[in-house]
Order: structure tokens, then C-alpha cells, then sequence
């Protein structure tokens, strides 16, 4: 125990010089050769240096295996972006609820989120989610669909109005240009042009479904944004994780 | 709000990318894609010093598109490419990046998620 106390400490002073990878070697050490009863704060004390940082998918396989740190492994997987993961990790602990709340709002679910922070008894969030209306929501589908049928019309369902014109020009140009050359009996010139206008034709598509997909995740992050101030932070300190 | 706090965030440095052609010979696959690689690096060497650094964007369309061709072969490369050329870019939810004193609008291939 003292032998690792003391290599935790050499590792503490590594981090404050910045050197987080050597902290994390010799924390690495420490966890392979911490008995099973320290083991819980020798990976804590590991996945800590990775929260220094941030690199929480690594964090997280440290807080897999070990059941009292679930708290910990559930904020980790919700920094690295897995959602669903964190909720299922922090399932039934209540110290959790409303991590999983936020992680319920990232998926979506507003439903869950509101269940989630009534349980946690976080009154202000659930006073603002409470109000939220539906999202603006755009269809990535319907957006290609329209820009197949008149090319610039998804763009401008999802609101990029200055791409809406743009596709709407370049495509009326480039296809009035092809028709023209082989009405013309240009051939060679026609099916130049052609290949060209069926590349911005098919770009044009591609671009309507990524504009929904973008306006989308805008509109969340958007929202989400407001509740920046609430959302649950967390840090190790002297081998507990506290907020 | 978002497009206030990004407008006024402080741009960072663009971040340097790798080439885009393959180095390994035996990586370079496909005819379709040598053959817009040579014709992209052409634009490249000829047309693009004459043309003037003008593309707003980083990294540039001709660049983009070797690593839209390179990452998702020649057809769906090909649109990428097109849509790229579309794009506003005074859309104000880009993000930005910097190279020198010079602001471009940081639009990478892995951004576009085309297929999700």
C-alpha cells in the first residue's frame, strides 16, 4: 500500500509537470501490480490521469471491469460520446440519474430525460426541459428526395439557402447545356458536359441529405447548449470521484 | 445563438493533413483513381497557380477531392467533389481554422457524414 501511495504521488507530480503519459506508464505499473483489494483505486487513479486528458474511451476500460466504479465509467463513456452505453452502465445508481438524463437528451429522448431528472430531484433542468418544444426536425431522406426532383429544393428545405441557389444554378446550367449539345448533335461535347452535370447532379443530392443531417445535429447541440451550465462535471480527487 | 459564440471563439491553426495519395505502391489500387489523382494533381500544377489561391475552404476543393476519391473511390469521390464546389461558405455554422494570417473555412472529407 505504500509502495503504491507512493508511486501514485511520483505520478501526481508527472501530471502537474504535463507529463501525462509517463504518469500514466507508471500508473499502468500500478495497477498490474496493486493487490485485489487496492485495485479499485489504482484503476481510478489511472483513468483519473486520463481524464486529465480527456482521452475517455481509454478512461473507460479501466472503469469497466471494476464494480464500485461505475459512476466513473458511466461519465467516461458519456464523454466519449456512447450514450446508450452510459445509461446502461449507470442503470439503478442513483448517484447517476441525472448523468443519464443528459445522456437521455443526447439520444433524444426527452421522455426519459424528464423521468431521469425527476428521480434525481434536479428541479431547474427538468423545469426547462419540461418546456421544450419538439425539435425542428428535418428529414435526410425528404431533403435528397426534394433535391432529386428540382435540385437546390432539399437545401432549402433544411434552410441553406445560399447552397439551394447554387445547386439550383450550376444543375439548370449544366443540364440546359447537355440537352442543348445533343439536340445539336454534338455528341462528344454533350456527353462531356453530361458526366459533369451528372456529377453536380448527384453532389447535389448528397448535399441536401448532409445539410439535414447537419441542420439536425445543430438544432440539438443548439439546445443542449443552453443547459451547458447544469450538465454534471466530474473529477477525481484523493481516490473518490466528486462533482 | 451557436453561430455568435463560434463567430467570436478564437480561430485555431488548420491542422496539417497527410498527403492523400497513397505512399505504398501497392496501396495505390484502382484505375479510376490514378486517373483522378493525375488528373487532380494536373489541376494542381497548372491550372491552380495560374488560377490564383482563391478557394476559401480548407482543405482546397482540388484537395479535397483526392482525399474524397482516395477515402471513398471514384463515383461517390466524384459528388463529394461537386457538392463541395456548391457549398456556401458563408454558411455560418463551418467551423474555421487558419493557416498564416489567412481564415478558411476548416470543411475535411471525414465531416461529411454522407451515409449515416
Amino acid at each position: 500500500m505504500v509502495c503504491v501511495a507512493w508511486a501514485g504521488e511520483v505520478d501526481g507530480r508527472l501530471v502537474d509537470m504535463g507529463l501525462v503519459e509517463e504518469a500514466y506508464a507508471g500508473a499502468l505499473v500500478d495497477v498490474a501490480s496493486a493487490p485485489v483489494s487496492e485495485r479499485y483505486a489504482a484503476e481510478l487513479y489511472a483513468g483519473g490521469i486520463l481524464w486529465e486528458a480527456e482521452r475517455w474511451d481509454l478512461a473507460s476500460m479501466h472503469f469497466r471491469q471494476v464494480p464500485e466504479a461505475r459512476l466513473a465509467y458511466g461519465y467516461s463513456l458519456y464523454r466519449e460520446g456512447q450514450y446508450g452505453a452510459a445509461m446502461l452502465a449507470l442503470e439503478g445508481l442513483d448517484e447517476g440519474r441525472e448523468l443519464s438524463g443528459f445522456a437521455a437528451l443526447r439520444l433524444e429522448d426527452q421522455a426519459g430525460a424528464i423521468s431521469h431528472f425527476e428521480a434525481a430531484g434536479a428541479t431547474e433542468v427538468l423545469s426547462i426541459v419540461e418546456a421544450w418544444k419538439p425539435l425542428p426536425h428535418r428529414r435526410p431522406g425528404v431533403a435528397a428526395a426534394l433535391s432529386a426532383v428540382l435540385p437546390g429544393a432539399g437545401q432549402a428545405y433544411v434552410g441553406r439557402w445560399g447552397e439551394a441557389s447554387s445547386a439550383l444554378l450550376v444543375n439548370t446550367l449544366l443540364i440546359g447545356s447537355t440537352t442543348t449539345l445533343i439536340r445539336r448533335e454534338e455528341y462528344f461535347a454533350g456527353v462531356s458536359v453530361g458526366l459533369l452535370a451528372l456529377s453536380f447532379y448527384g453532389g447535389n443530392i448528397m448535399s441536401a441529405r448532409w445539410g439535414a443531417h447537419r441542420h439536425n445535429r445543430l438544432a440539438k447541440e443548439e439546445r443542449l447548449e443552453a443547459l451547458g451550465e447544469y450538465e454534471p462535471r466530474y473529477r477525481i480527487e484523493d481516490g473518490e470521484v466528486v462533482r | 445563438m451557436l453561430w455568435l459564440s463560434a463567430a467570436l471563439a478564437e480561430v485555431p491553426q488548420c491542422v496539417e493533413l497527410s498527403d492523400p495519395y497513397p505512399t505504398r505502391r501497392a496501396e495505390r489500387v484502382g484505375l479510376g483513381r490514378n486517373a483522378a489523382y493525375l488528373a487532380l494533381r494536373g489541376w494542381q500544377l497548372v491550372i491552380g497557380p495560374a488560377d490564383g489561391a482563391g478557394c476559401t475552404m480548407y482543405p482546397s476543393c482540388s484537395r479535397y477531392a483526392m482525399f474524397a476519391v482516395a477515402q471513398e473511390g471514384v463515383i461517390r469521390g466524384t459528388f463529394m467533389a461537386a457538392a463541395r464546389l456548391t457549398r456556401h461558405h458563408k454558411d455560418p455554422d463551418y467551423s474555421r481554422c487558419k493557416v498564416g494570417d489567412r481564415t478558411y473555412v476548416y470543411a475535411p472529407v471525414e465531416g461529411d457524414t454522407w451515409w449515416d
